[in-house]
């Protein structure tokens, strides 16, 4: 009887994969016939027979990766029997080689553990030459040198690689610290944790010029801006739709019975968001009187950390640079983000279906997916332009 | 400096401190004209008279007994067990009474006694009179213990032990009385409960007992032979006892290997191992704590058997090179 085993096709090959036998049990096979395909490192080869006999048993089979030199099969005379021992023993190897796979622990020293604990080295990935294949203190000492001298050579290529392709000059390099950074983290966790979902409205603002123009005369000074009838609506329009007012946390999804909008700011660093509390329940003028004050000290660093935190809604506004429109970025852990753009007069139909001029404004609604869908942001969104549309409604 | 033997060392101990405290007598069998059976106390009969080295009849009970209450009437009595086997027949007086009764009275009765006695094998004297039974009072809390291992340490260690106002178990051993080393003539102290570093090193650490220390140092120089740095700590007393010297010594090494004569198991060595286990030492160890101690056998008669019962010099270095991976 001969043993058929898993050939070494390669220098560098430990197991190889059983693609295909070419010939069945019972099949007559001479010497130099090819007998199964075996992949290794991705490629295929034909295996040829080294025996002449027939194919008694195949021990692994198609799809099988087997060590190298591990029998396969065996080949023997037509009357030969395959002893059982032969095959049981086959299955008995395979059962503990799964055994000892699962319950291979690492063995290391405790120095060797501490060492390692200290210098982030993956011990999994060390072999140890101490008695029983232990891990010791020179073997984490060795790696670690290694790692150092092989960071020291990639860093040495990088610089090389650099250099070969004309890398653009550096004016600065400025390190991500501070509030860029903070902006930087929250912005990243938002795009890539939060499924956003964007929708956009235009809103016919001529009873709201009117109704601005009018407050503003009453109180005697040009107080009252667009920016606070928004906050004022879109707080209305909160308390309406209070699955926007929310948040999503360990699997539930958290309703904020406060309206506390977040209104970002453009400061020289960066970017804050100063908070006006529980917006849906003061006056325009209330409002008007917290925005100017947090802006200035938003823009003088002077806000307190009380004026920054508790937000449940936020609203960016970018109107004042000529942006018809954005699409805006949620500000984590909140449901949802209102964008606004510029109001810029242009041709509208009215009901009359008369071309006429009016101060348009873009509305963008950005909103956690994961927390509502579209069609709650629409009617949000109706539901706001319909009171800027209106204003009265909003005293 | 001069040169004496350990037998020599302990002697010039007790004489110095005979001279220094009439309060301090010698009690034990064959302690006078004999000179004790191995030579320790001759000729100090002649100095300190009958009264202040006394023979006593063949009764370990007695001696013990007689010297107990003689410390807590306000004498300092050293008493001598000609073999440590023979401290069974006095297990009743050191454990029950000596070691209790400062305790037992809340501090008003003190027990400067010591019982000295020679232990350990090598002598052909065959089970009954080569044990190391060392560990056994270890484990009594009111017992001091010591183990020399040096001419220099057998007397500065003896004067601290006749000083000290507690029963204190001094153990010689018969191997060592003879072997010679540096030794002031003036009185000097060694505190009890103070490691010391026989020899410096960087590759291993062998904590050794009595005669232990001295194969050590021998084993350590043929090592050094091959390139292994050995590190030797004598812990000197057993009780009260230094892991700090012992704790700091790992941490540099970060290998350890304890050996002593008695057997292994049950043994001080243990105590020591999980001494190191249970302290910050434990996270330093690049290598199991390796224990070298007698078979768990009665001492043969026989030479051979006598010497392979307990760890020799070539055991110490076989197991040092198997920690080393050399």
């Amino acid at each position: 009887m001969h043993k058929v085993i898993m050939p070494k096709l390669g220098m560098t090959m430990e197991s190889g994969l059983i693609v295909n036998w070419l010939k069945e049990e019972g099949d007559y096979v001479k010497k130099g016939e090819p007998l199964l395909d075996v992949m290794t490192d991705k490629v295929t080869i034909e295996v040829e027979s080294f025996n002449t006999g027939y194919l008694k048993k195949i021990l692994a089979r198609e799809g099988e990766e087997i060590p190298v030199t591990e029998v396969i099969a065996y080949i023997g005379g037509k009357d030969e029997e395959v002893s059982e021992e032969i095959i049981k023993g086959r299955i008995k190897e395979k059962k503990e080689e799964k055994v000892e796979v699962k319950a291979k622990k690492i063995l290391a020293s405790p120095l060797a553990k501490k060492l390692a604990k200290e210098m982030s080295i993956d011990l999994s990935k060390i072999s140890g030459t101490g008695p029983g294949g232990r891990i010791i203190k020179a073997d984490v000492l060795k790696v670690a040198k290694e790692a150092k001298l092989k960071k020291k050579e990639k860093i040495e290529i990088e610089k090389e690689i650099e250099e070969k392709v004309v890398a653009p000059e550096i004016l600065e390099k400025i390190p991500l610290a501070g509030l860029r950074k903070t902006i930087a983290e929250r912005m990243s966790k938002s795009k890539s944790e939060i499924p956003h979902i964007t929708l956009f409205i235009d809103v016919d603002m001529s009873s709201s010029e009117i109704f601005k123009e009018k407050i503003n005369q009453e109180i005697g000074e040009k107080k009252i801006s667009y920016t606070d009838l928004i906050i004022k609506a879109t707080a209305l329009s909160l308390k309406k739709y209070q699955i926007l007012n929310s948040t999503l946390e360990n699997k539930r999804i958290i309703i904020f019975k406060d309206i506390n909008i977040g209104l970002a700011v453009s400061i020289k660093d960066g970017l804050i968001v100063p908070v006006i509390r529980n917006a849906n329940k003061l006056s325009i003028e209330e409002i008007a009187n917290k925005r100017v004050k947090l802006v200035k000290c938003a823009r003088d660093n002077k806000l307190e950390l009380r004026d920054v935190t508790g937000s449940t809604f936020t609203i960016t506004n970018l109107g004042m640079y000529e942006i018809d429109y954005f699409s805006p970025i949620i500000n984590p852990p909140e449901a949802g983000i209102l964008a606004v753009g510029s109001i810029v007069k242009k041709p509208a139909i009215d009901r009359e279906d008369e071309i006429t001029v009016k101060p348009m404004l873009k509305l963008g609604l950005a909103l956690d997916h994961r927390i509502l869908d579209g069609a709650v942001g629409a009617k949000f969104l109706q539901y706001l332009r319909n009171i800027l549309q209106e204003p009265n409604k909003l005293v | 400096m001069r040169k004496i033997t350990y037998a020599e060392a302990i002697r010039e101990a007790l004489r110095q401190e005979m001279r220094r405290d009439e309060n301090i007598f010698l009690i034990g069998e064959d302690l006078g004209i004999y000179g004790g059976a191995f030579g320790v106390t001759r000729g100090l009969i002649n100095e300190f008279g009958e009264e202040r080295v006394r023979d006593t009849p063949i009764s370990e009970l007695a001696i013990v007994g007689a010297s107990l209450g003689a410390a807590i009437t306000g004498m300092r009595p050293v008493a001598e067990i000609m073999f440590m086997d023979f401290i069974t027949l006095a297990m009743e007086q050191i454990v029950n009474q000596a070691a209790k009764m400062k305790y037992m009275f809340g501090g008003k009765a003190k027990v400067p006694m010591v019982i000295r006695t020679p232990a350990g094998s090598g002598t052909g004297a065959a089970a009954q009179h080569s044990q190391s039974l060392e560990a056994w009072f270890t484990h009594v809390p009111g017992l001091k213990v010591v183990m020399p291992s040096t001419p220099y340490d057998a007397k500065g260690l003896l004067i601290s032990s006749i000083r000290d106002d507690n029963p204190v178990i001094f153990i010689e051993h018969k191997l060592l009385y003879k072997t010679t080393g540096e030794v002031p003539e003036e009185e000097y102290e060694i505190p009890l409960g103070v490691a010391d570093i026989k020899r410096k090193g960087e590759d291993l650490t062998i904590i050794a007992t009595s005669i232990m220390v001295q194969r050590a140092i021998s084993a350590s120089k043929e090592l050094e032979k091959e390139g292994i740095s050995v590190e030797i700590v004598d812990p000197r007393t057993l009780k009260p006892y230094d892991k700090k010297t012992i704790i700091e010594s790992i941490k540099r090494t970060g290998k350890v290997i304890i050996v002593h004569e008695a057997c292994k198991t049950g043994g001080f060595g243990a105590e020591i191992a999980a001494i190191i286990s249970e302290s910050e030492s434990f996270d330093y160890l690049d290598a199991p704590i390796r224990r070298l101690g007698g078979l768990d056998i009665p001492i043969p008669y026989n030479r051979n058997l006598e010497k392979n019962a307990v760890p020799q010099i070539e055991d110490i270095i076989k197991a040092a090179k198997e920690l080393i991976g050399k």
